[in-house]
């Protein structure tokens, strides 16, 4: 069987993270999934939702990455070019940045901010977790799932619910 | 404290990725047959014509 390499734009962005030190923490149900051992019950999800430190240093190295891997980014609907003035308006309002992969127009998500915690709650007790050889900061379990009980959407209440019947939590 | 876990978990973003793919092709597909099947429809009320 032939075998292509198959090119995974979220752990190319994990990778140059962890390259250049940017404080980071991947949460939601991105996050939830690597909890999970067994591929057939991992939760199908279109975004991949990752905690910045809203620091203007530690976004602004965020952003530059994107920009590097050809993303395209978005801030409140709109393409931005990532300077620094840019970024502090991102920082002050504690936005949410979009990135667009250029490969597969996968989307990842950037919260500077998240129901119920602060970016050092949910970094000081991040656990690590491999893939294809890259560290992966991720969120504990338990606070993870807190997240979406606090901001109580529909489509979180329905996750928590699919959540418990699985895995009786 | 970091707990570390060291299996390699490089399925959970691979099954993101082709699930998206996967369900992205599921919507063209019926978008291209609903184009076809409209298509088809009015060809045959102009040969009835």
């Amino acid at each position: 069987m032939l075998k292509r390499k198959f090119y995974d734009p979220y752990i190319e962005v994990v990778k140059k993270f962890n390259q250049h030190k940017v404080k980071y923490v991947v949460i939601g149900v991105a996050g939830i999934n690597y909890y999970i051992d067994d591929v057939r019950r991992l939760f199908v999800t279109a975004d991949f939702d990752i905690f910045v430190a809203a620091e203007e240093k530690n976004l602004l190295k965020a952003l530059k990455i994107f920009k590097k891997l050809k993303f395209d980014v978005l801030y409140r609907s709109k393409k931005i070019k990532c300077d620094l003035k840019e970024v502090k308006k991102i920082v002050n309002e504690k936005g949410t940045v979009i990135a667009v992969d250029p490969y597969y127009n996968l989307v990842v998500e950037l919260c500077l901010e998240v129901s119920g915690f602060t970016f050092e709650d949910v970094y000081s007790d991040k656990k690590i977790f491999y893939a294809s050889g890259v560290k992966i900061n991720v969120g504990k379990l338990e606070k993870l799932l807190k997240m979406k009980e606090i901001a109580g959407r529909e489509k979180d209440i329905m996750f928590l619910e699919k959540y418990k019947l699985l895995f009786n939590k | 404290m970091c707990q570390m876990k060291k299996e390699d978990k490089s399925f959970v973003t691979k099954s993101i990725i082709v699930w998206n793919l996967h369900f992205r092709n599921i919507k063209k597909k019926n978008v291209k047959k609903k184009i076809l099947r409209s298509v088809h429809r009015s060809s045959k009320k102009v040969q009835s014509a």
